[in-house]
C-alpha cells in the first residue's frame, strides 16, 4: 500500500510533559484517516510536526517517502495543504483576496482557478465583505480554500469542524467528501466527535496520551463495531458444528463464547444444542458502537 | 524568498497603518519646515534627518502589527507549510520593513528639500557631507530595523511586541539623547561676562562640562552602538554644526563608525534572531 505519510517512533517533549510518545502511523494514499482522540491526546501536536511548525523530540516521519531530516521535506509539504487549529487568514481582506495572497505567496504565475476554488468551498458570492465579518462555518471554508491553492493532493484538517452549527457540519463534511472522491485529495482529518468522523473516514488512527492505540480501515472498524449474539455455552465445538449447518455467520471468542453476526431462531438454536448435550449458559445482544469501541480502547475511567 | 517578498510587499501596499505613517511624516516634514515662523533663515540641512528619531518609534507601532497578524491570525503557517524556511521569512521581513522605512524617511526628506526651496532657504553643506550623512541614516534605519524584527518576530504578540518595542525605543531614545548631550560640550568655552569682569579672563578656559579619556570612550560607545542614538547623533549633529557655523568639524562627521556599528550589530541580530526563531515553536 502507498502511504502519504508514516511516522515511525515520532516523540515531542515539551519540558516533562510527553505530548508524543514513540507515535507510529500510516496515512494510505487516497484515504480519509480519522485520527481520533480526546482533548490533549496528541492530534494537533502531530499535525504542527508533519507541517514543519515544531521540531519532533525524537523520531521521524516520512512525507511522500521523504524523511523529516531530508532538505527535500520543503518540497514536500508544498504537495500539501493545511488547516491547523483555526483557519489562517488575513481578517481585514476579502476572500479573493485572501487567496490571492496564497497564490503569491506559493509563487503561482497567475490566479487561474482562484474563482473555481471560491465557488468549490461555496463562498463565491461573498464580493467586498472581509473575513473578519464571516461566518465560523465561512472562515473554515476559507481556511480550506487557501489550503487547497496550489491543487494538493494531501490535505490536513485539524478539528475542522469545532464550533459549526449543524448546516455548517453538513457543508464541511460535503466538501471533504467531495475533495476525495472527485479530486482524489487524501484527507488527514483529526477530530474528537467521533459520530461525524464515521460519516466520513476510510481509516482510523485512535490517539491516546500521545501513542497510536490501533490503526484500522473504516471495515475492520465496522466489523468490531457490527450488531451480533454474545452466546456463552459449555460446549464451543458442538456450537461450532451447529452454527456451521446453520449457515450463521459466527466468530469464536474464547472456549465457551462466540458472537453470532445474524439473528438466530433461539429456540432452534437451544433446542439443537441440547440435543448434541451442549448447555446454553447465557445469550445476550452485542453491540459495541464507535464511542464504546474507543472507550473500550482508551480505557474508560480516564476518557473525559 | 522573492515569492514571499512579492506576497509581502502586496500585503505592505494595502496595510493602513503603513499608509498613515506615510502621511503623517510628509505632514511633519511640512509642519517642520513650512508651518514655522523662525525669526531667521534656517537652512534647509538642518531639518533633513529629522525623522530618524520618529522612525525609532513608529516603526514598532506600525510594523509590530504587521508581523504580529502574522501571528494572531495564524498566517505563518501558511508560509511556513508551503515549504519557506523560517530563515527565509525573518530576512523577508527585514527587507520589507526596511525599504518601507527607507521610503517613510525619504518622504521627508523630500518634503523638506522641497518646503526649503519654496521658502528660499539653502543648502549649507556640501553635497558630499549630506550624502555621507544620509547614507549613515540608512545604515541606521537598517540597524533599527534589524533589532525591532528581532523583538517583533521572538515576541510574537502585537500588543505585548509592540508595549516592548516602544518602550525600549522610548528609553533608547533617552539614552541617545543624554548621551549626545554630554558629547556635545566643547573641550574649551568662551569666559562668561562674571569671569571677564571679575576675573578678568579673556581667552577660552577648559570647559567643566566636558567629558574627556575613558569616560567620552564610554559615550560614544553608547551612542554608536544604541540605533536611536545613532539616530540623535546624525539629526543633532546636522543641526549643531549648523547653529556654530563650525564647518571643520562636520569634516569629522564620524559617519565610518555609525556604519561600521550598524553592520556589526545588524548581522549579530539577524544571526542570533534566526538562530532562536529556528528553535521556536510556532502554534
Amino acid at each position: 500500500m502507498d502511504y502519504v505519510l508514516k511516522t515511525t517512533n515520532l516523540s515531542k517533549h515539551y519540558k516533562n510533559f510527553k505530548a508524543l510518545d514513540n507515535l507510529t502511523m500510516h496515512v494510505p494514499k487516497g484515504s480519509i484517516y480519522g485520527f481520533v482522540g480526546r482533548n490533549g491526546a496528541g492530534k494537533t501536536t502531530l499535525i504542527r510536526l508533519i507541517c514543519g511548525l515544531q521540531s519532533p523530540t525524537s523520531g521521524d516521519y516520512e512525507l511522500y517517502d521523504i524523511s523529516n531530516t531530508d532538505k527535500a521535506i520543503a518540497g514536500s509539504r508544498r504537495r500539501m495543504g493545511a488547516v491547523v487549529e483555526t483557519p489562517s487568514i488575513y481578517l481585514d481582506m476579502t476572500a479573493k483576496d485572501n487567496l490571492k495572497q496564497q497564490y503569491r505567496i506559493l509563487g503561482l504565475p497567475s490566479f487561474d482557478g482562484l474563482q473555481e476554488l471560491l465557488k468549490l468551498v461555496g463562498l463565491e458570492n461573498t464580493g467586498k465583505k472581509k473575513a473578519k465579518n464571516f461566518s465560523l462555518g465561512m472562515r473554515q471554508r476559507l481556511g480550506i480554500a487557501i489550503a487547497l491553492c496550489g491543487n494538493p493532493d494531501f490535505l490536513i484538517l485539524d478539528e475542522p469542524i469545532n464550533g459549526l452549527d449543524p448546516q455548517g457540519i453538513i457543508e464541511i463534511r460535503e466538501l471533504i467528501l467531495k475533495l476525495n472522491r472527485e479530486h482524489k485529495i487524501t484527507v488527514l482529518i483529526s477530530s474528537h466527535i467521533l459520530d461525524e468522523l464515521s460519516k466520513l473516514a476510510t481509516h482510523y488512527g485512535f490517539i491516546d496520551n500521545g501513542r497510536i492505540l490501533r490503526e484500522m480501515s473504516a471495515q475492520e472498524l465496522e466489523e468490531v463495531c457490527r450488531k451480533c449474539m454474545r452466546i456463552t455455552v459449555t460446549n464451543i465445538r458442538t456450537l461450532s458444528r451447529v452454527l456451521d449447518e446453520m449457515e450463521l455467520e459466527y466468530k469464536i471468542i474464547d472456549d465457551r463464547t462466540a458472537d453470532i453476526y445474524a439473528k438466530p431462531n433461539i429456540t432452534r438454536l437451544s433446542l439443537t444444542l441440547a440435543k448434541e448435550d451442549c448447555e446454553v449458559i447465557s445469550i445476550d445482544e452485542h453491540d459495541e458502537s464507535l464511542e464504546s469501541f474507543y472507550i473500550s480502547l482508551v480505557g474508560g475511567d480516564r476518557h473525559e | 524568498m522573492s515569492r514571499l517578498l512579492n506576497a509581502e510587499f502586496h500585503r505592505l501596499i494595502k496595510y493602513k497603518p503603513y499608509w498613515i505613517d506615510c502621511i503623517a511624516v510628509v505632514l511633519y516634514g511640512i509642519y517642520a519646515t513650512l508651518l514655522n515662523d523662525f525669526g531667521y533663515t534656517p537652512s534647509i540641512d538642518s531639518f533633513l534627518f529629522e525623522a530618524l528619531p520618529y522612525i525609532c518609534i513608529i516603526t514598532g507601532v506600525v510594523f509590530s502589527q504587521f508581523i504580529g497578524e502574522d501571528y494572531t491570525c495564524g498566517t505563518i503557517r501558511n508560509k511556513l507549510i508551503n515549504g519557506h524556511t523560517r530563515k527565509t521569512y525573518y530576512l523577508t521581513e527585514i527587507i520589507v520593513i526596511f525599504l518601507a522605512n527607507v521610503t517613510v524617511f525619504n518622504l521627508y526628506v523630500i518634503t523638506t528639500i522641497l518646503a526649503g526651496l519654496l521658502r528660499k532657504w539653502e543648502f549649507e553643506f556640501k553635497t558630499k557631507v549630506l550624502f555621507n550623512c544620509y547614507i549613515a541614516c540608512i545604515f541606521t534605519i537598517f540597524l533599527i530595523t534589524a533589532m525591532s524584527v528581532f523583538l517583533i518576530i521572538l515576541i510574537r504578540y502585537k500588543v505585548a511586541g509592540l508595549i516592548a518595542i516602544v518602550s525600549l525605543s522610548i528609553f533608547l531614545l533617552i539614552i541617545g539623547n543624554a548621551s549626545y548631550n554630554k558629547l556635545r560640550q566643547p573641550e574649551y568655552r568662551l569666559p562668561n561676562e562674571y569671569e571677564i569682569e571679575e576675573k578678568g579672563i579673556t581667552e577660552p578656559i577648559q570647559n567643566a562640562l566636558y567629558y574627556g579619556g575613558n569616560i567620552r570612550k564610554i559615550y560614544e560607545f553608547i551612542i554608536f552602538s544604541d540605533p536611536n542614538g545613532q539616530a540623535v547623533y546624525d539629526t543633532e549633529l546636522m543641526y549643531d554644526k549648523y547653529i556654530e557655523f563650525d564647518q571643520s568639524k562636520v569634516a569629522t562627521y564620524p559617519y565610518i563608525k555609525i556604519i561600521i556599528f550598524s553592520i556589526l550589530e545588524s548581522t549579530a541580530s539577524i544571526v542570533i534572531g534566526i538562530y532562536l526563531f529556528n528553535r521556536k515553536d510556532i502554534r
